[in-house]
């Protein structure tokens, strides 16, 4: 974004095409939001035999798998573009890329799986949406390690502004007596040091 | 052999496409490692050259399989693949070994540490799938004396086992710092094994097996992936040193060659 | 960021047609904010550029023998004497610090006591040959007595006890080059990419130059495998 200045002009909204953003949380978004929507659809057509929702299951498995190399590669790009000194974050950040193409196998695996009985025109099977839950728990952690790295680390984030000024308070917080004050606490009755 | 379509891909199609990726992978590796030698010896773009017509020969056979001088050229870019292999796998035997100081009497320290003994045969193998590919495009249903189905498990047989055993002595020189490693020795083995249990009698009982390996396989080989650039990133100075540690570190396209055979090996089960 | 500092290199000089650097245009220290280096890296360098230790170990007539031996083996013609890359103040401390390389010739005592005896040695065989302090003689005549020294057996009683070819070739003539080639300026001359932290070297064999290493400028030996 040009400057540091709060957006309040299209104009400003418009310097996103300098691309000035990293594309990756950008590219994420549709390998998540794909999948969780194929597992729903393909779950509620399993359930309530709905021949379009099983269509809409693996359309959007397919849209996910052709997705997710995009994702790969922005997150590397991210990567070298992120200086990140040896640290606990490091750690994660390594966790996350070895994690994500070992994702990409398992939603190849599943979409090849979908497809086979896409072209049998059938709905799933209990097996497949047993499998397709897992590897969507195997993503929710590749997710989680993600949002560790940009929300408790700021990896790629250029200002965090995490805290209020004045804020947590110095001072104690006073406390509430939930019983009346015995007479050697009143404060006109404590001796002064 | 019934000859199933998938996703209005023949078997053929899937295979060409799956060529063109297993290429694709060592063209990586072949160009990283004979940079890092500097392209010292001309030969060493060979591999290059010939990996970029098998993959282009193979893209267009999967486009367009039924056109005859495209399947020739994807034959004919097939067997320049294969003798091209044939000769790094000389150049890394004399060159990388024996005219080494020492030579032979360090055999293990140039197996670990020299050009990597066994990489050019996978460019063979590349060149013979690619053989494999035109003729069954051409409507063959023998290759190499053998039906297509059988052939295909031989070669994903010995193949693999090619590729476990470099991967092995790649992980035997890092001492298999982290338990991932073992994974190429570990299912690979059985899937080996498996295979040419198929190829021999071929059953709906051991296929399934073998379909369970080869997914499995599929998905150590992207776990390999995920693991070697892992590994360069934990190096010294890590991806912000890319290009040393490109270079230094675990080969990043190889694990696909674990992908691309686990591929070859579904083709087979489920399409042929 | 850092940046670091920097040495400039006088063009003019007396006899430049003797040594000509293929890598005129190369400055190692431009690594110094580049990941090529870390903070290990870059406070040794510092350190080696910055702190240049004070004479503690020498007097100052044995100071003045070797900056004059120094100046003949090791004479940077094209550099101001505050130029000069600094080499008796790091002799001078590893000396005083007596920092030993872990070995030594058998025919030589140990380093603190070899040096001084070296240097009396130089003195004696310049009064005998010419009548005068080694320091205090032209540059001709200097180099004829080191040459002695170096052929073995001059004239001086020290030789007697301690063998001058010896101390010369293995001992001082070795100190000088790798103080010489430790500084920063010397790997410009040579193309030299620095420390290998964390950038390590790649191209690990004879003549093999590494994709970030200096490009050699005309007629360069290539890398032949």
């Amino acid at each position: 974004m040009e400057g540091d200045a709060p957006i309040t002009t299209y104009r400003q909204v418009l310097s996103v095409a300098k691309l000035s953003a990293p594309l990756h949380p950008i590219s994420v978004h549709f390998t998540v939001a794909l999948l969780v929507t194929s597992v729903i659809c393909d779950g509620m057509s399993f359930v309530f035999d709905v021949p379009s929702l099983s269509e809409a299951g693996w359309w959007t498995l397919v849209g996910c798998c052709l997705s997710t190399p995009l994702t790969l590669l922005t997150g590397l790009v991210s990567r070298m573009h992120l200086p990140m000194q040896e640290s606990v974050a490091r750690s994660f950040l390594r966790a996350h890329m070895a994690l994500g193409p070992l994702v990409f196998g398992l939603l190849l695996v599943m979409t090849l799986w979908r497809a086979a009985r896409w072209e049998e025109g059938q709905t799933v099977t209990l097996l497949y949406l047993v499998a397709v839950i897992g590897v969507s728990l195997v993503m929710t952690l590749q997710g989680y390690l993600g949002g560790e790295l940009a929300y408790r680390y700021g990896a790629d984030v250029k200002e965090s502004y995490r805290e209020l000024p004045g804020h947590p308070p110095q001072d104690q917080r006073p406390v509430l007596l939930s019983r009346p004050l015995a007479r050697s606490e009143r404060p006109e009755e404590r001796s002064t040091s | 052999m019934t000859s199933a379509v998938f996703l209005e891909l023949g078997p053929f199609q899937w295979l060409a496409i799956i060529l063109a990726m297993g290429t694709g992978v060592l063209f990586f590796d072949a160009l990283v490692g004979h940079y890092r030698h500097r392209f010292g010896y001309r030969l060493q773009y060979a591999p290059l050259a010939v990996g970029t017509l098998v993959i282009l020969a193979a893209v267009l056979a999967a486009a367009r399989p039924s056109v005859t001088w495209v399947i020739t050229a994807l034959e004919m870019c097939g067997w320049g693949a294969a003798v091209t292999g044939l000769v790094g796998f000389g150049y890394h035997w004399y060159y990388g070994i024996v005219k080494k100081p020492a030579g032979l009497a360090w055999f293990l320290h140039y197996l670990m540490y020299g050009a990597p003994l066994l990489f050019p045969l996978m460019l063979t193998s590349m060149g013979l799938l690619a053989v494999i590919v035109a003729a069954g495009l051409s409507g063959a249903r023998m290759v190499f004396g053998a039906p297509m189905p059988t052939a295909l498990c031989l070669f994903v047989a010995v193949v693999l086992l090619g590729s476990i055993l470099q991967a092995g002595i790649l992980h035997y020189r890092g001492a298999f710092n982290n338990p991932a490693m073992y994974l190429p020795l570990s299912i690979p083995v059985v899937t080996v094994a498996v295979a040419l249990w198929v190829a021999e009698s071929p059953s709906a009982a051991n296929e399934t097996v073998f379909a369970i390996l080869l997914w499995s396989t599929l998905l150590i080989g992207f776990t390999g992936f995920g693991m070697h650039l892992r590994g360069i990133d934990r190096q010294m100075g890590g991806l912000y040193v890319a290009l040393f540690n490109l270079m230094q570190g675990p080969p990043q396209g190889v694990p696909g060659i674990f992908v691309a055979l686990a591929g070859v090996g579904l083709v087979a089960v489920y399409l042929l | 960021m850092m940046t670091g500092p920097t040495h400039h290199r006088e063009s003019q000089s007396q006899d430049t047609s003797l040594f000509q650097s293929r890598y005129s245009h190369f400055n190692v220290l431009d690594k110094w904010a580049t990941p090529d280096w870390d903070d290990q890296t870059r406070d040794a360098i510092r350190r080696r550029l910055e702190q240049v230790p004070t004479i503690r170990f020498f007097t100052e007539p044995e100071r003045r023998t070797l900056e004059a031996v120094v100046e003949q083996i090791l004479p940077q013609p094209d550099r101001t004497p505050t130029q000069k890359v600094p080499i008796v103040p790091w002799i001078d401390k590893k000396l005083f610090d007596d920092t030993r390389d872990g070995y030594r010739r058998d025919v030589l005592p140990p380093q603190q006591i070899s040096w001084r005896m070296a240097i009396r040695g130089i003195d004696e065989t310049a009064q005998a040959l010419y009548g005068m302090a080694f320091s205090d003689l032209g540059s001709d005549p200097q180099r004829l007595v080191l040459e002695r020294l170096q052929q073995g057996e001059p004239p001086g009683k020290t030789w007697q006890i301690l063998p001058s070819h010896v101390f010369f070739s293995k001992v001082l003539t070795v100190a000088i080059v790798k103080i010489y080639y430790a500084h920063p300026m010397a790997w410009n001359e040579i193309g030299y990419h620095g420390p290998s932290s964390p950038r390590g070297y790649s191209r690990i064999w004879d003549g093999g130059i590494d994709p970030w290493d200096a490009q050699a400028e005309h007629g360069a030996h290539g890398d032949r495998s």
